[in-house]
């Protein structure tokens, strides 16, 4: 298994995909960013099912970045689907979407998300954005070489 | 030498002190004078003399010897040759000259024979001089010292002599000079009247003073009997006689009588008769010696009487008496002292002052009597001590007074047993007095009602109802409202006629009045009126007038109860409905005008009627039910029934029955109050009907309203659906835009040219903006839909949260915040609230022409019944009055881009959540003045209400 933590990332928008991988390069921050564009993808990955059988190409995360509005299924669900599953506990689970509409983001709380981050329209927001998160979350599990200087 | 100095003693011993003094001759009176030419014969005398220790003195010629005799010597050799001539005569002459006692022997030194017969012959010559002896030459030692030892022999005896004769001269002297001393004391003595007798009694001597005392002259009374001195009564009783026998026995009879002068006038003299001793135990006279002590003897009788006098006054004193001096030694005292002490008069005139206290109060007294000396007068209270031990409180006084220098004290102590006893009685009734006053001003202070104690000066006691009652501050206060110029307060009686001075029941009682009167007083504090039941009794003391005790009850509360009461009779006797009171039992008590009017019956028809008579046969059970829900403590209300009127007539009712209670809350009747509802029954029928109908158009418009609120729900919900695919959707393009953009910029920009950069950076502007746009009208679409919840929020509180999230545009912009705090709490809900003041303090610190320091102040102030405008004012561009509608609207916007930044949706959002929160907003301000723009939102006061 390899030493770089594996964050899951769960979004229908390729550009959102793109720009988050870019800021994570910003930050100079170095994760296996493994990518679902919907729901049942995810929860697929989560369970190791299908395509994401090997896990040594697809590890299981530390940390799932979820967005909400998606096809065919909301990201909440998979939120409540994750926390339905005692073997995910420890799983941090940050909800990162468009919306800054009150009752989603009490939801997710409510739902046991770790985070509610709201997409940002710059790029530099998202970077600072980013870094918070990995120190906050993935602290413990960051190698030396990918330490914020 | 000199004469003794002897004023006194005997002869004898005046001789023997001379003896004792000088048992030795002078040395000069016993040297042995020689005078011969041969050198032999003195030598020989010198050695022979010096041998017996004699004192040899060679004389040089007949001169020489004749000079030593008179220095003085005890003998002279003469060698005959040395009488020749005028030697011889010179020698007679001395000798011739020599005193009496003296016969100086002279031994003459002659040849045998012939010469011895010449010497004679020449001696015979010279004249009668003895005591010459004739020394044979040759001389031979053992003869010529015996002859010098008999020569000096009797030279001793004639010194002897010489001494005697001059002893005797001397005493001579002496007992002259006493005698004249003696007589110049006699003479002089004018006090004393001595006098000398003779045996037989008759008077020898008689002195200046005798004379001058008994004014017989020496003449008169010479020889004349010494009796013609006496009393004819002494005379009778033979006491000169007497006294001339006891002088004569006992050697002085003393001799105080009266005598006589020879005027016939009596004196009292002090004497002493003395024998005069002729030898021993013969008498041969006696003197007298009288002095006239009239004057002492009389002082003394006053002396007697003064003491007696004295005696008399302090032993009548009612209490000790003493007098002492500085050293503590009793002088005198009183017969109290004795009988109270117990200590006799030998026993007290050894004792000190101090012994007579108790031991504790010693120092005190032993400072006082210190005090008494220095200070002249004291005054103490002390314990006497008693011999028995017992002991006595006094109260002792002391007042110095002086003699000659010497100072007493004088003083009395009085028993102060009894004061004491007095005294402690005293104290006694005092705290007993205390105590009852006490009482009483807990008494009065108890009381429910105003209670005043005064005389006529005034009120000197009240309590504290009684200032409450009259709204005055202390007793001070009411009494100088009452003062000389008549009372200040409005009191009136129940007229309204205010009370004339006379009129006042304090000051009818004054006058012996008692009275219970009603007044209204008008209260000094609150000006409110009070109804006083005034009472007021006059305080008699020994049949007089002391004093006045007033006591009012405020009578307000009763008096409005009363008219309550009067009110509540009017309101039930001319209710419309039939008020009826009928105790527990059933019966009537009482029975308003509408009972009469309904039910047919007078008030005194039906009073003390069981109340069954009002009951229909079928419903007689009904009163029962009706007690017993009463009992419970239930009420019944507006229960509809059916009663019986006078004449049988039914009457449809609503019964309201309640129970009358009284003051401790026990039932102790039954309040019944009948409305006929005959009428009203049937309009009820008619009402119902209309009712109905009402009710069904009601039902139909409630349907009607619940579709369209469905409807509407409906239509609310969809447009939060499309606002939520908006801010999740219209974003997501955006966020590319933008992240891209910037992608671009930052990581292609070689590969830029300037335009190229300049249009990427178009781009990415016009996509935040646009961003900026869409969450601006979801703000405004969720505040326009989302429901409120309303509650108190603290404005500065508020505030405070507000200025901290744009703490750092305030600080960039160096504004300057001022809140008028406190401010009130508003209701309002408080995201809105935050929204809505977030925006305005952006504005405010937004438009701000450059270079002027932003200032914005903010304060609140009431706006009509429970409503608060909060102003929040700034020193910014300003709008002009044609734009202050315009702006509240979305999208519309003054200020071009490129100076100000805004997407023109601010203020809309201001008004659109002052509306929803039942507030109202708006703005004063004119163009380059800055603006002050309001909110006016309702107060938590408001909601309380």
């Amino acid at each position: 298994m390899s030493d770089i933590p594996t964050i899951l990332y769960v979004d229908d928008d390729d550009n959102d995909v793109m720009l988050l991988k870019h800021a994570l390069r910003c930050a100079k921050l170095l994760f296996d960013v493994q990518v679902v564009n919907d729901p049942e993808a995810a929860s697929a990955y989560l369970n190791g099912q299908g395509i994401y059988a090997n896990r040594e190409l697809h590890p299981m995360p530390r940390l799932v970045l979820l967005d909400l509005k998606m096809p065919r299924m909301h990201g909440l669900e998979v939120l409540l689907w994750i926390r339905n599953q005692p073997r995910f506990a420890q799983l941090v689970v940050i909800v990162l979407t468009a919306s800054n509409h009150i009752p989603e983001i009490n939801r997710a709380y409510e739902l046991g998300a770790n985070s509610y981050l709201i997409k940002p329209v710059e790029l530099g927001e998202l970077v600072g954005i980013v870094r918070g998160m990995s120190a906050y979350w993935l602290a413990v599990r960051e190698k030396p070489a990918a330490k914020i200087s | 030498m000199t004469l003794p100095r002897f004023p006194s003693g005997s002869s004898t011993d005046l001789i023997r002190a001379h003896r004792n003094e000088n048992r030795r001759w002078p040395v000069s009176d016993e040297r042995v004078l020689v005078l011969t030419a041969a050198k032999e014969e003195a030598d020989f005398f010198r050695a022979a003399l010096a041998e017996r220790g004699l004192k040899f003195f060679a004389c040089a010629g007949m001169e020489d010897l004749c000079r030593g005799i008179k220095e003085g010597a005890g003998m002279a050799i003469v060698a005959a040759e040395s009488l020749a001539d005028s030697c011889g005569e010179l020698l007679a002459t001395v000798l011739a000259e020599q005193s009496s006692w003296s016969d100086f022997p002279l031994v003459v030194l002659a040849d045998g024979g012939e010469e011895q017969e010449t010497v004679w012959s020449r001696w015979e010559e010279l004249g009668p001089v003895g005591n010459v002896r004739i020394l044979a030459r040759p001389m031979r030692a053992p003869i010529a010292m015996g002859v010098v030892q008999a020569a000096l022999q009797s030279r001793r005896r004639q010194y002897e002599v010489r001494d005697q004769l001059l002893e005797q001269e001397r005493h001579e002297k002496a007992a002259r000079e006493a005698e004249e001393r003696l007589r110049l004391t006699f003479e002089s003595a004018k006090d004393y009247a001595i006098l000398s007798l003779d045996l037989q009694g008759r008077v020898t001597t008689w002195s200046a003073g005798a004379e001058q005392i008994f004014g017989y002259s020496e003449q008169e009374i010479l020889g004349r009997e010494v009796a013609v001195l006496f009393t004819p009564e002494d005379r009778k009783a033979g006491v000169p006689e007497k006294e001339m026998g006891r002088a004569a026995k006992a050697g002085v009879a003393e001799d105080d009588r009266w005598h006589l002068c020879k005027d016939g006038r009596r004196f009292f003299a002090s004497g002493m008769m003395r024998p005069i001793l002729d030898g021993p135990e013969k008498v041969c006279g006696f003197t007298k010696v009288a002095r006239d002590i009239t004057w002492r003897k009389q002082a003394k009788e006053n002396l007697e009487k003064e003491r007696n006098f004295s005696n008399a006054a302090i032993n009548s004193l009612p209490g000790i008496f003493y007098v002492l001096d500085e050293q503590g030694r009793m002088l005198r005292w009183n017969e109290n002292l004795e009988r109270v002490s117990g200590y006799s008069a030998l026993e007290i005139a050894g004792m000190h002052p101090l012994d007579f206290v108790i031991e504790e109060h010693r120092p005190l007294i032993g400072q006082k009597i210190t005090e008494v000396f220095r200070s002249g007068e004291v005054m103490v209270e002390a314990d006497l001590r008693c011999k028995n031990g017992s002991r006595i409180p006094y109260l002792f006084t002391g007042k110095r007074f002086a003699t000659e220098e010497t100072p007493w004290l004088v003083g009395m102590g009085m028993d102060i047993k009894a004061q004491k006893k007095v005294e402690r009685e005293l104290r006694k009734l005092h705290a007993l007095a205390e105590r009852r006053v006490a009482e009483l001003d807990a008494v009065i202070e108890s009381m429910p009602d105003a209670v005043y104690i005064g005389t006529e000066k005034g009120i000197t006691k009240c309590n504290a109802n009684a200032l409450k009652m009259l709204g005055v501050a202390s007793l001070e206060d009411l009494n100088a409202r009452i003062g000389e110029s008549g009372v200040k307060f409005a009191v009136r009686w129940l007229n309204g006629q205010p009370l004339k001075t006379e009129e006042f029941q304090f000051v009818r009682a004054l006058h012996g009045e008692l009275t219970i009167e009603d007044i209204i007083v008008r209260k000094a504090d609150t000006g409110e009126d009070v109804y006083l039941r005034a009472a007021s009794a006059p305080v008699m003391q020994g049949g007089r007038i002391v004093g006045v005790v007033a006591i009012n009850s405020d009578m307000t509360e009763r008096m409005k109860a009363k008219e309550a009461q009067a009110n509540l009779a009017a309101i039930v006797e001319f209710s419309t409905d039939a008020i009826i009171g009928k105790n527990l039992e059933g019966i009537i008590t009482s029975w308003n005008v509408s009972a009469e009017r309904i039910f047919g019956y007078r008030a005194e028809e039906v009073i003390g009627h069981p109340i069954e008579i009002l009951l229909p046969p079928d419903r007689l059970s009904e009163e029962a039910d009706i007690m017993a829900r009463l009992r419970r403590g239930e009420r019944t209300e507006h229960f509809e029934s059916v009663r019986v009127a006078k004449g049988g007539r039914n009457i449809q009712v609503s019964l309201t029955i309640s129970p009358i209670k009284n003051a401790s809350g026990n039932i102790i009747g039954v309040s019944k109050i009948a409305r006929d509802i005959t009428e009203h029954k049937q309009a009820e029928e008619s009402i119902k009907a209309a009712r109905d109908q009402i009710s069904r158009h009601a039902l139909e418009l409630e349907k009607r309203v619940t579709e369209r609120t469905a409807s509407l729900r409906q239509s609310v919900q969809s447009l939060e659906g499309v606002l939520y695919h908006v801010a999740h959707d219209l974003r997501a393009p955006l966020r590319a835009m933008q992240g891209f953009t910037t992608i671009l910029l930052n990581e292609y920009a070689p590969k830029l040219d300037e335009k190229g950069e300049d249009y990427a950076q178009r781009v990415s502007t016009s996509a935040s903006r646009m961003d900026t746009l869409i969450q601006d009208l979801l703000r405004y679409g969720r505040l326009a839909h989302t429901p409120l919840s309303l509650v108190a929020v603290n404005l500065n509180q508020e505030l405070e949260v507000v200025q901290g999230r744009l703490a750092e545009k305030i600080r960039n912009k160096g504004a300057v915040i001022s809140v008028e705090s406190p401010l009130p709490e508003v209701w309002a809900d408080p995201v809105v609230l935050d929204e809505i003041l977030s925006n305005l303090l952006k504005n405010a610190l937004t438009f701000v022409a450059p270079g002027v320091q932003p200032k914005i102040h903010i304060r609140a102030e009431p706006a009509g019944p429970g409503l608060v405008r909060i102003w929040m004012e700034d020193n910014g561009v300003g709008i002009g009055a044609e734009h202050h509608e315009r702006i509240f609207r979305v999208f519309e916007r003054l200020q071009i881009e490129d100076v100000y930044t805004g997407t023109g949706i601010g203020l809309a959002l201001v008004r659109k959540g002052m509306e929803r929160m039942g507030g109202r907003s708006g703005v004063e301000s004119k163009a380059g003045e800055g603006s002050r723009f309001w909110l006016e939102l309702p107060t938590m006061q408001r909601m309380n209400e």
